[in-house]
């Protein structure tokens, strides 16, 4: 009714004439009885008191009424639903919605709004005079009628969860919409008093933006199989279910040994569907950087949680969003890599018959790919190196051992500086026998060095560096002569291969076609090199030590043992 | 078949003669130089001298330098006149079921080999000398050619490795074939009269020896104590053909053909010969795994890996002694 009394705290029809009567909506006593004289200052000023501070109070008690309601929509999303809250103020009636993202992350929606005077035609354009309309009714238009102006007007809400929002509460036209709109199912209806003015889209966003996790988020990265080289992701935890805003997580990051490339991080949320794949093929991630690694085969990730999908790469430091896309990472991971899992055993079996030219090129062939290791693997827990050196086998009839006389020296498994000096003292010899080398002798005391590594779960590596091919084990149908000691440098090479699990490279002073070519590739499978042009990078790549370019993985290796399960 | 005329006559002393007949670097003089040790390590009744002072001193100097200096001796550059006198028994000729006497007697016969390098086999004379340059005027001296119809015995050494390389065995055979066809009387119908051992050398090569062993033609003598694989004489024509079979380069089949046109093949035999045999490792035994007794050194020469135990080399020439002293 128009010029009807209301609660001056909460706005609520003051409907009571009786004293002492309060408020139905927050308490406030509505009529005290009357006294006799008039209102001083005094009494005035203490009532004026009294009503700030019963607004004040009502506005908290909506402040926290709203944000009880607000947060429940946010904590009650579910995954492919969308909650509204429609807003019916004073103004206009605004529409929010919010709903979860594919990782789960709330995220709220502008829905649109609609002013009364656009939804009600016949208001007037005065603003008090249209919120006394608003308050007190509209003459000749019911709540029937409100109720269907409205809906006409305002955007249309979604079929799920409703909150309906009205305030202040009391105004006749806002109850009517309000009442018309919480009668769909799954609706709430939240009244508020006018004192509250609080943005119901920002505080949505804002409760959006600090709630917790709904499923734990996952750092992408590879696993190598030591025996066969297969890459494999592997997704480990970063954030866990409920962690919040502010959370820190620290992992340790691992790249492939001598890859100097950047280095992506890939964070996905566990949804717990087709997402969380072992392969991750199926998930969007929720965030991707690229960023250098320093140097050294493991480098600490700390990353701070800022809010659901919102992951902060704290340290290693510059890390800048991936131009590219998650495929684009995945189709850059190799299948397999030929990379040797830390902690390795090299042997480097060198020949050292020849000019002296082709010694001091071999031996400083040697000492360079070691001494490029050291960053890579810097003590000998990563890398332990031997060294077996031979001269030729000497034939004929001669004073001495014979034929059949040692010509390897051995420096065994340690410390890669041991093995270089070592390597540093032993002298060079001239061809005595032109066609061959005791390749064989050199494989043989090499098996004897790595055939226990795979046991010490070592990675076992052969570097053989010779001047010519290996004697054959019988005499053949050409006329290399057969090794004097029967040695069988395919059958050494079969144990090193296969039973040792050895990776074998090779350097030669010539690599010539044909049938020789293929006894190198033999010797060398995983890699033939001419001395002349031959890098100590190269053939650490050759090895495994350090990660060709083809073999890149764009994603940091798991920091778990092999064989460990999430 | 017409019946063989007559070998030509001896020359000297009544001593009969074997020549030598080969391609250059056919192994000629390894061939001889081996002699004195096959003699040595022979089970048959042999002896070897020299005829001169030259004679003996390449005897002595080139076993040396195979027995112990494990050196092959070097090609032979300067025509020489070398002589020798190889002893041996054979069978008593005159012995028969009515006429009683010893079953063996001394024979022996003159190797009055020259040693001359493998060019002078060649061919075309006007490219490649065919006249032994011998002191005294090349007037005065016959060629090879007339030297080897001279002979009643030819040995004809072919060289496997160099035949599958080089392929010049018929090269060095069949100029020389004709000379000697020219210088001795044939009536019609009659052919060579010469007993020829033809040797194919250098068994103990690894592609050659592979070869006998991968087709089945090895065979052990059970009077051999150190039991070397052999391929038995009674194959060694056959090893020969086949050997060369399919060898993009050698004309060997028109050596072989030449052989049986122009002499008896009663009178042909072939050998498969090693000078230096095969190698014998710290167990004193015959491996297959491990037997090429040379090693090759720098330049392409080759060096004698342990001991040597010629194989066919004494053989070709008993059986040529047998078969002179046989005609009688």
């Amino acid at each position: 009714m128009p010029g009807e009394a209301r609660c001056p705290v909460c706005g609520r029809p003051a409907a009571l004439t009786t004293p002492e009567a309060a408020c139905g909506g927050c308490g406030w006593i509505l009529y005290t009885p009357l006294r006799a004289g008039a209102i001083t200052a005094d009494i005035r000023r203490d009532f004026d008191t009294q009503l700030r501070a019963a607004r004040h109070h009502q506005a908290a008690r909506d402040a926290r009424a709203l944000d009880t309601a607000l947060r429940t929509v946010i904590e009650e999303l579910s995954p492919g639903a969308t909650s509204t809250v429609i807003d019916i103020g004073a103004d206009q009636v605004i529409v929010t919605t919010a709903c979860l993202d594919r990782a789960g992350s709330p995220q709220v929606f502008d829905g649109g709004s609609v002013a009364w005077t656009s939804a009600v035609p016949m208001l007037p354009a005065a603003e008090q005079e249209r919120h006394s309309q608003l308050a007190d009714g509209i003459d000749g238009l019911g709540d029937d009628g409100i109720a269907s102006l409205l809906r006409d007007h305002m955007p249309s809400a979604g079929e799920d969860r409703v909150m309906v929002i009205c305030r202040p509460a009391g105004w006749r036209v806002l109850e009517a919409a309000a009442t018309a709109l919480a009668t769909r199912p799954r609706a709430q209806l939240l009244r508020l008093s006018g004192a509250s003015d609080t943005s119901v889209r920002q505080e949505l966003a804002s409760l959006a933006a600090k709630a917790p996790l709904r499923h734990p988020y996952r750092l992408m990265t590879v696993a190598v199989d030591s025996r066969t080289g297969a890459v494999a992701l592997r997704p480990r935890k970063l954030f866990a279910t409920g962690d919040g805003p502010g959370t820190e997580a620290s992992l340790t990051l691992r790249r492939m040994p001598g890859d100097v490339s950047g280095t992506t991080l890939a964070i996905f949320a566990d949804t717990g569907s087709n997402s969380r794949g072992a392969d991750g093929a199926a998930a969007d991630p929720l965030a991707l950087y690229s960023v250098a690694l320093p140097p050294g085969r493991a480098a600490p990730l700390r990353a701070v949680l800022d809010g659901p999908g919102r992951v902060r790469i704290v340290e290693p430091a510059g890390a800048v969003p991936y131009p590219g896309t998650w495929a684009q990472v995945r189709s850059e991971i190799p299948s397999r890599v030929t990379a040797a899992a830390a902690p390795v055993d090299l042997v480097c079996a060198i020949d050292l018959s020849g000019t002296r030219d082709a010694v001091r090129q071999r031996k400083a062939l040697v000492r360079d790919l070691v001494e490029l290791l050291g960053a890579e693997y810097p003590d000998e827990r990563q890398l332990r190196v031997g060294v077996v050196t031979c001269t030729d086998h000497v034939f004929g009839r001669r004073p001495g051992p014979g034929e059949r006389a040692p010509v390897t020296s051995v420096s065994g498994l340690g410390p890669a500086g041991d093995g270089l000096a070592w390597l540093s003292g032993q002298t060079g010899a001239d061809v005595s026998y032109r066609p061959c080398a005791p390749v064989e002798d050199l494989l043989q005391d090499s098996l004897a060095l790595l055939a226990k590594s795979r046991r010490a779960r070592r990675f076992p590596l052969l570097l053989t560096v010779a001047g010519r091919g290996p004697h054959p084990g019988r005499q053949l149908g050409d006329r290399r002569l057969p090794c004097p000691r029967g040695l069988m440098w395919q059958s050494i090479m079969d144990q090193l291969t296969r039973q040792a699990g050895a990776r074998c490279a090779v350097v030669a002073d010539e690599l010539p076609s044909g049938s020789e070519r293929a006894e190198w590739r033999q010797i060398g499978p995983v890699g033939q090199r001419v001395l002349s042009r031959a890098t100590a990078r190269q053939v650490a790549e050759d090895l495994g030590l350090l990660t060709a370019p083809t073999q890149r993985i764009p994603l940091p290796l798991t920091d778990e043992p092999e064989g460990a399960t999430r | 078949m017409t019946t063989p005329v007559q070998a030509p006559a001896a020359t000297e002393q009544g001593l009969r003669r074997v020549g030598l007949w080969g391609a250059a670097a056919s192994g000629k003089s390894t061939f001889l130089s081996a002699l004195f040790i096959a003699a040595m390590r022979s089970s048959n009744d042999l002896r070897v001298k020299g005829r001169n002072d030259e004679s003996t001193d390449f005897l002595v100097r080139n076993t040396h330098a195979l027995n112990a200096q494990h050196q092959f001796p070097p090609p032979t550059m300067q025509q020489q006149a070398l002589s020798w006198t190889l002893q041996m028994s054979v069978p008593n000729p005159a012995r028969s079921r009515w006429r009683k006497g010893p079953a063996t007697v001394p024979f022996d016969f003159r190797i009055d080999l020259q040693d001359a390098p493998g060019r002078a086999y060649a061919a075309v004379p006007e490219v490649q000398s065919a006249r032994l340059q011998l002191p005294g005027g090349e007037d005065d001296e016959p060629d090879v050619a007339s030297y080897l119809a001279n002979c009643q015995g030819l040995l004809l050494l072919i060289d496997p490795i160099r035949e599958r390389e080089l392929g010049d065995a018929h090269e060095f055979f069949h100029g020389t074939l004709l000379r000697i066809a020219q210088r001795v009387e044939m009536p019609p119908g009659q052919r060579l009269p010469h007993y020829i051992a033809v040797c194919v050398t250098k068994f103990d090569d690894p592609s050659v020896f592979r070869f006998a062993r991968n087709n089945e033609f090895l065979s052990y003598s059970e009077d051999d104590p150190l039991m070397f694989p052999r391929v038995h004489d009674d194959e060694a024509e056959r090893f020969m053909r086949e050997l060369f079979t399919g060898s993009p380069l050698s004309d060997v089949d028109l050596v072989h053909g030449g052989l049986r046109q122009y002499f008896y093949p009663e009178r042909i035999r072939y050998f498969v010969t090693s000078a230096v045999g095969f190698y014998l490792g710290q167990s004193g035994e015959f491996r297959e795994d491990d037997y090429w007794n040379v090693v090759p050194i720098d330049d392409g020469q080759f060096q004698i890996r342990g001991q040597i135990h010629p194989i066919n080399v004494a053989e070709p020439l008993l059986w040529l002694g047998q078969c002179i002293a046989a005609e009688g």
